[in-house]
């Protein structure tokens, strides 16, 4: 009994060509109705689909929701360690201005006496002044010249608590002959009161860089970085004498804790301060004095002078200084080779596998349960594979070791874990080149996920300014030696299928050791304090090989695994 | 389940467009539920809201044409079935691109005729099925339409090898030429052409093993 409305309104008898006979009955006006549960199986698949849709919304505003976190913590910890810096650098730089002012006119770039080293050296406040004056005092008396020590050795002698001299830095006195560690993180002039003529020497010079005594001091450092932090306290109504002793004392201080003491004849040594600029070295001069160095050699010898006041006892402002951060890091680097960091990439894999195995001989077995047929029911069911490949998510953790080349550019490599999965469909249950079962001509597309996971061993080249603080941009480029530890792949609603292959496995169809080629940029933040760095950008990963072990196609027309993704990584060390 | 006996479950959470706002659709009630069957935008702005009644009133309004579609182009009513649903799935997904220039039913049978093909295209390789024992060519015959019903020729269509039912369908029945056909099954003009003819000889020996002889024209 047919349910075509036309033959239940017969025509008259009417004749036609077989075209017509079949246009009239089976063309536009027939209709035959369908299975009563096909609408609840079409709502549910429609509901399984939205429900697909508003999952994977729900993952993308997750994602996006942590990553708007990320970036607002970033910010937030950016915002706060510029402003603590600035703060510091406010701070530093009102203490500065009481003492730097009136910079003087003796004061030279250091670079130019630093034999070549781009470093700046400093000399010490008014340290022309006070050789000059040392000289004269010992010899002829002179009040005015007295002060003008007083104040300057005032200043120095008040800033030897925090006085040391690691031995990365030397100086040359005199002729040269003798080196002397003094490397100084200076402070601050003295804040004198009744000062005198000396006052504009010792204020001339702080805040400067400058040479001492024309050419008769040399500085060099292997590691320019200003270490000692020298605070002047106010050098309020030395005497002369007094002045002059503890001026001394604070020269033999600085000469005695480096171990060496100077030896040149007819030097004198006076005391050498550092101002405004975090980076200075306290140098000494050499004067005419032969008197002043006697003075000095006996008051190295007794340590007991050399005493330091209690820092309790500075005054308010001047105790608590510190250097901005900025100073000391933008040296530093050069002497950090080595970073360490993690990275974390999550990314959108695609294996990418074509299975077809046309061309290729039988020797690569097709299930022998499905008889004759079984290569071309395979091919088939590789074709539907292929066609309902979808990308999965890829993740990926990093552990890296980084070292600095030359310039911005270095070199990192570590190890790392990939997990990646992929999901296709085809109407027979396919796990990777075996097809298990024949139905391949009906019935729902089975839906089967892979699941691949990865050991690797990347080596990157890397570009990026690894000492500038707050944002910057980087990238890198290189290879991943990755080892397949397993796969598994799983037919939904059919756990007999299921199929798992590590890496020993034999017979696996997929390749076990992979080759790949990354890259990546993106933004770079180094907060203003600490020694780390958050990187965050897209990464880009393609495939050397395919992913199947035994591709049929040529080399060039082969299927390779790609993927893009987010990559963010903490760089730790330098 | 009717249509008017459903219409009403749109109410006014589910207004579908273009109804006036006090408009009588809003305000019945089970018991006064309108009987006038919704339009065809009507239909196609509910699915696109995603309502469920609009979809299924749509699924009702062209589930018996299509599935006769199905029918003419799969071997099985169950691959008839699977390319109903894939196809009505692609309707409900698309719809939004359906840009309203022809008629909604020609826009669904379109797409059923590509899900079709795509399932003659999974299959292809999979299915080979015997021409049987034919002549080449016969003569030019007419047929008396009403000795013949729908069911009938239904599986006659559905006893051709895949190859020949999609040609013949494109061709006799859908109005394709054999350049679209060629293009749409990928193969030549030329193939789709004898294709056809080798179709058409088996269809009408098979009209003859009927038992009703067709009229031979001169």
């Amino acid at each position: 009994m047919s349910a075509n409305p036309i033959d239940k309104n017969p025509t008259p008898n009417t004749t036609g060509s077989l075209e017509e006979l079949f246009r009239h009955h089976l063309g536009e006006e027939a209709a035959v109705p369908p299975r009563p549960l096909l609408w609840d199986q079409i709502d549910n698949s429609l509901l399984i689909r939205q429900n697909e849709i508003y999952r994977r919304r729900l993952v993308a505003t997750r994602w996006v929701a942590a990553a708007s976190l990320l970036l607002a913590t970033l910010a937030g910890t950016g915002w706060w360690a510029h402003r603590a810096a600035d703060l510091a650098g406010a701070e530093m730089a009102t203490t500065n201005r009481t003492n730097g002012t009136g910079a003087g006119a003796n004061a030279v770039d250091g670079t130019e006496v630093a034999s070549g080293v781009p470093r700046r050296w400093s000399a010490a406040a008014g340290q022309s002044a006070l050789a000059n004056g040392t000289a004269t005092a010992k010899n002829s008396g002179s009040t005015t010249t007295n002060a003008a020590l007083a104040q300057g050795v005032s200043a120095t002698t008040t800033g030897a608590p925090e006085l040391r001299s690691p031995a990365s830095h030397y100086t040359k006195f005199g002729s040269g002959s003798t080196p002397v560690i003094a490397r100084n993180r200076a402070a601050h002039g003295g804040r004198s009161g009744g000062r005198t003529g000396s006052e504009e020497a010792i204020t001339r010079g702080l805040g400067n860089e400058a040479t001492v005594g024309g050419s008769a001091f040399n500085a060099r450092s292997s590691r320019p970085v200003a270490a000692n932090t020298l605070v002047l306290a106010p050098g309020a109504a030395s005497t002369d004498s007094q002045a002059l002793v503890n001026g001394s004392a604070a020269i033999s201080a600085t000469v005695a804790t480096s171990g060496i003491a100077p030896t040149a004849t007819g030097s004198a040594v006076v005391g050498a301060t550092a101002a405004a600029v975090p980076t200075l070295v306290a140098v000494a001069p050499a004067a005419t004095a032969g008197t002043a160095a006697e003075s000095v050699s006996s008051l190295a010898a007794h340590p007991t002078v050399l005493s330091l006041t209690a820092p309790a006892n500075l005054p308010d402002g001047l105790t608590a200084l510190s250097l901005p951060a900025d100073a000391e890091s933008s040296v530093a680097p050069l002497s950090h080779k080595w970073s360490y960091g993690a990275s974390y990439t999550a990314a959108t894999y695609n294996p990418n596998i074509n299975f077809s195995r046309a061309g290729l001989g039988s020797e690569y077995a097709y299930n022998p349960a499905l008889g004759a047929d079984s290569p071309t029911l395979t091919e088939a069911a590789a074709t539907q594979y292929r066609d309902n490949l979808r990308p999965g998510l890829s993740q990926r953790i990093a552990l890296l070791a980084t070292r600095h080349l030359s310039g911005h550019w270095s070199l990192s490599t570590g190890a790392e874990f990939t997990q990646a999965t992929a999901k296709s469909a085809s109407i027979p249950a396919f796990v990777g080149e075996q097809l298990l079962e024949s139905q391949t001509t009906a019935g729902p597309l089975q839906n089967t996920n892979f699941r691949y996971r990865m050991v690797g061993i990347p080596v990157e080249l890397r570009y990026a300014n690894a000492t500038k603080r707050g944002w910057s941009l980087y990238g890198h480029l290189g290879g991943v030696v990755n080892a397949l530890l397993g796969v598994r792949s799983e037919v939904e609603g059919n756990p007999e299928s299921t199929r798992t292959y590590s890496f020993m496995s034999t017979g696996a169809p997929y390749r076990r050791i992979l080759g790949s080629v990354r890259g990546g940029a993106g933004a770079r933040f180094r907060p203003g304090t600490g020694t780390w760095a958050f990187t965050l950008g897209p990464v880009v990963e393609l495939g050397l090989v395919p992913l199947n072990a035994h591709p049929a196609q040529a080399i060039l027309a082969q299927s390779r695994p790609y993927s893009f993704g987010i990559e963010a990584s903490v760089e730790f060390g330098r | 389940m009717s249509t008017a006996a459903t219409w009403f479950a749109f109410g006014a959470d589910d207004a579908l467009p273009d109804q006036p706002t006090a408009g009588p659709r809003l305000t019945a009630s089970r018991g006064t539920a309108i009987a006038s069957p919704p339009t065809e935008a009507e239909l196609i702005d509910g699915c696109l809201r995603g309502r469920q009644l609009a979809q299924k009133l749509l699924y009702e309004k062209y589930a018996g044409k299509m599935t006769a579609v199905c029918l003419r182009y799969a071997q099985t009513t169950f691959e008839a079935e699977d390319v109903l649903q894939e196809g009505f799935l692609t309707v409900f997904r698309t719809l939004a691109s359906f840009r309203r220039e022809c008629p909604l039913e020609f826009w669904i049978r379109r797409i059923m005729i590509n899900a079709a093909l795509r399932q003659h295209r999974r299959n292809a390789s999979l299915v080979a099925v015997s021409d049987g024992e034919y002549p080449e060519t016969l003569a030019s015959e007419e047929f008396t339409l009403s000795n013949y019903n729908f069911q009938e020729l239904l599986q006659m269509v559905q006893e051709l090898a895949p190859r020949y039912r999609m040609v013949f369908n494109l061709y006799a029945i859908e109005g394709y030429t054999h350049k679209e056909i060629g293009e749409l099954l990928s193969v030549t003009e030329g193939t789709s052409k004898s294709q056809y003819s080798r179709a058409r000889v088996i269809l009408q020996t098979k009209l003859e093993r009927l038992g009703t002889p067709p009229r031979h024209v001169s």
